[in-house]
């Protein structure tokens, strides 16, 4: 008996006492069971190798927050709801096409054991429990989500796209400190289209996983770019499902990490139907300390003929005492499909950096400029011009000031 | 200008292991002259350039290399290029995800910079391009797309003289220029070469052809062999060269 005692984790612990002050609920019970059931992820739990959240929470524990990192999507256009640690704030006027409801009692979350973190998220999310957002039509402007915070918070989001929608949404995803936990669930129906930019920034003593989860009907079409500086310890994590046939998907984006810092780009495509493509390209590149890791996974199940499915990570180790990880899979079990991936790691090529420096570029600038044209790649799906900018200049301000 | 002297140096890999390519090679070229450097294949005149303008593996062992009196190898080589040293590479880089125009106003302005000047201005960088392209028959497309990726031999080359002109060098290394141009093209380069030339500036041009070296006329005409200057003369020489093959230039040079 003493022995099962033992084995309770403190930080699940931890949890369960925030669990308990929602009183009974089977709904959240059932999420929380089933993060608890694998318990805090730590470098031997599988999957969760390179991000060991139970050190990062550790290591955080008491840290003194710092302010809230700028939102890179500020100044742009659209209704912003807004995650923070002091509750939800609606838009202050409903745009058109988009239905939003926030929920006191928390729905269910159907892949709690696929994703345990976001489970957790999901059965700790307060004040809501969570918000859904309905959008019924082709949108003008972007929908922005902002998730932002200097202490400890747990959000739930689900949006729909109904029929023919299309939308374009931008998540912030910011912290100055604490744990931030996000899990945001995407439907697409039939023919939906949604663009889903994430700009993510933390400071060095914050753990911050964002989880989303994808579902796509026939016809669909879901492009991500994602653009991360990491944090202490940071997941940008994508679980995406072609339900139906003809449906496509562009799980792209880059990391650029400083020393002390982390972040790791996991994702789990499952192609359940015919005809489905999927684009993967993801750049990353630390200095030294900086820490990276990609796992990327494309499951083809039998009988989803014509997969179209592509990925590549492409990482640069900066300097000396850099590292990156990196676990492409596939999993194939249909028999007339295109599945491809690769993955590479290393330096800047010396003759192209000699080259600039010849010409009279400096060394750091050389790098950064050879740095930038790495990572632009990675934004190339964006389909607005001036979005697609913003990221450049984002990466091109942190090869600037942070190496 | 360039006074090289009793130069040795070694091409070192990343383990540090090497061997001496330059061996005792001595130069002088006066500011306001071209001198030409030919050379059997693997004699060491590309190491020459590379190690002139500093590129890492490129260890000089013993002896001087001096711009103007002061020493090439206690700059770095962005330090050098803001001093005027200018190489058009044998085997032009290609740099992915950098257009042309972008690359070389960074380049302009990064050695303003080193040398405290302004930056240019955007119509005025413009205004330049647009006639330096013009000069060397440059399509302003080529301009829009990144550095050298996909371009032909020849078009490496005529873009290393587009950055020529533009960034207006002081001391031009030419390796190899005249190599994959056609015939309308050695001309255009050749005359583009020509526009630089003045009593300020000194020329170093590298090539295996009599037929370059009829378009930029040499004052000086060199025979690199085995690490060393091991023959000098006027224009003459080239032409001896080019009838006779090195044989017995190389002979008279060891007896
Ligand atoms: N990075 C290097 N590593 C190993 N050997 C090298 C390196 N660079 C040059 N060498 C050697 O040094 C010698 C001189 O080479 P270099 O390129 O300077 O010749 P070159 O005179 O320019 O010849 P070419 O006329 O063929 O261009 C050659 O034997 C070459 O193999
Ligand atoms: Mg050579």
């Amino acid at each position: 008996m003493p022995d099962v005692i033992d084995k309770i984790d403190p930080g699940v612990a931890r949890f369960a006492e925030i669990l308990s002050k929602f009183g009974e609920d089977p709904r959240r019970q059932r999420a929380f069971d089933a993060f608890a059931s694998v318990g805090i992820p730590h470098r031997r739990v599988e999957n969760w190798r390179w991000s060991d959240i139970r050190a990062g929470l550790k290591s955080i524990d008491g840290a003194a927050p710092v302010a809230v990192p700028a939102d890179p999507f500020a100044d742009v256009l659209g209704a912003v709801f807004r995650f923070s640690d002091k509750g939800f704030q609606p838009p202050a006027k409903r745009p058109a096409g988009v239905q939003y409801y926030s929920k006191s009692d928390a729905p269910a979350f159907a892949s709690a054991e696929e994703l345990p973190m976001g489970a957790l998220a999901a059965a700790l999310a307060d004040d809501p429990a969570a918000v859904v957002i309905e959008i019924a039509a082709p949108l003008a402007e972007p929908i922005r989500l902002v998730f932002d915070g200097q202490s400890d918070r747990f959000h739930h989001v689900a949006i729909i796209l109904r029929e023919g929608a299309q939308a374009t949404i931008l998540e912030s995803c910011l912290s100055g400190g604490g744990f931030a936990n996000a899990v945001i669930e995407y439907t697409l129906e039939k023919g939906a289209s949604a663009e889903r930019l994430v700009m993510q920034s933390g400071g060095a003593s914050t753990v911050q996983l964002h989880t989303a989860k994808v579902a796509l009907a026939a016809d669909a079409r879901f492009s991500q770019t994602v653009y991360a500086t990491g944090s202490k310890l940071c997941r940008v994590e994508t679980r995406l499902v072609h339900e139906g046939s003809h449906s496509e998907a562009i799980l792209n984006g880059a990391y650029l990490l400083g020393d002390g810092y982390h972040c790791d780009f996991t994702s789990h495509v499952r192609h359940a139907d015919e005809d489905c493509k999927t684009e993967q390209a993801v750049k990353g590149a630390a200095l030294a300390g900086g820490k990276g890791a990609f796992q990327g996974k494309f499951y083809v199940k039998r009988g989803a003929q014509r997969t179209d499915a592509n990925m590549q990570h492409n990482a640069l180790l900066l300097e000396d005492g850099a590292e990156i990880n990196a676990k492409p899979e596939l999993e194939i079990y249909a028999d007339d499909v295109a599945c491809a991936h690769g993955n590479t790691c290393g330096a800047l090529d010396a003759d192209q950096l000699f080259y600039l420096r010849q010409r009279g570029i400096p060394e750091a600038e050389a790098k950064a400029l050879l740095t930038r044209s790495f990572v632009a790649d990675a934004f190339a799906e964006i389909s607005d011009e001036a979005l697609q900018e913003l990221f450049l200049d984002a990466a091109h301000a942190w090869l600037t000031e942070v190496r | 200008m360039l006074v090289l002297k009793d130069l040795v140096a070694r091409v070192e890999n990343e383990d540090g292991e090497g061997k001496e390519i330059i061996k005792g090679l001595s130069l002088e070229v006066p500011a306001g002259e071209v001198h030409a450097i030919m050379g059997p294949n693997g004699a060491g005149k590309s190491t020459l350039s590379y190690l002139l303008t500093g590129r890492d593996g490129y260890t000089p062992i013993s002896g001087t290399a001096e711009l103007n009196g002061e020493n090439l190898f206690e700059l770095d080589p962005e330090e050098r290029a803001a001093k005027g040293v200018f190489l058009s590479f044998q085997y032009p880089l290609e740099i992915p995800g950098v257009p042309v125009m972008t690359f070389v106003r960074t380049a302009m302005n990064a050695q303003r910079k080193t040398r405290g000047e302004d930056e240019i201005s955007a119509p005025e960088f413009l205004k330049k391009a647009r006639e330096v392209a013009k000069l060397l028959k440059i399509d302003a497309d080529m301009l829009k797309r990144p550095l050298n990726v996909g371009f032909s031999g020849g078009e490496k080359k005529r873009l290393e003289i587009f950055q020529m002109l533009m960034l207006e060098p002081k001391f031009l290394i030419l390796d190899e220029t005249d190599s994959g141009l056609d015939i309308d093209a050695l001309r255009i380069v050749s005359d583009g070469v020509n526009a630089l030339r003045s009593d300020e500036r000194g020329m170093l041009v590298i090539t295996h052809y009599q037929r370059l070296l009829d378009h930029i006329k040499p004052d000086r005409v060199h025979v690199l062999a085995n690490g060393r200057i091991v023959a000098s003369g006027g224009p003459e020489l080239a032409l001896r060269l080019e009838k006779e093959g090195y044989d017995g230039v190389l002979a008279e040079a060891a007896a």
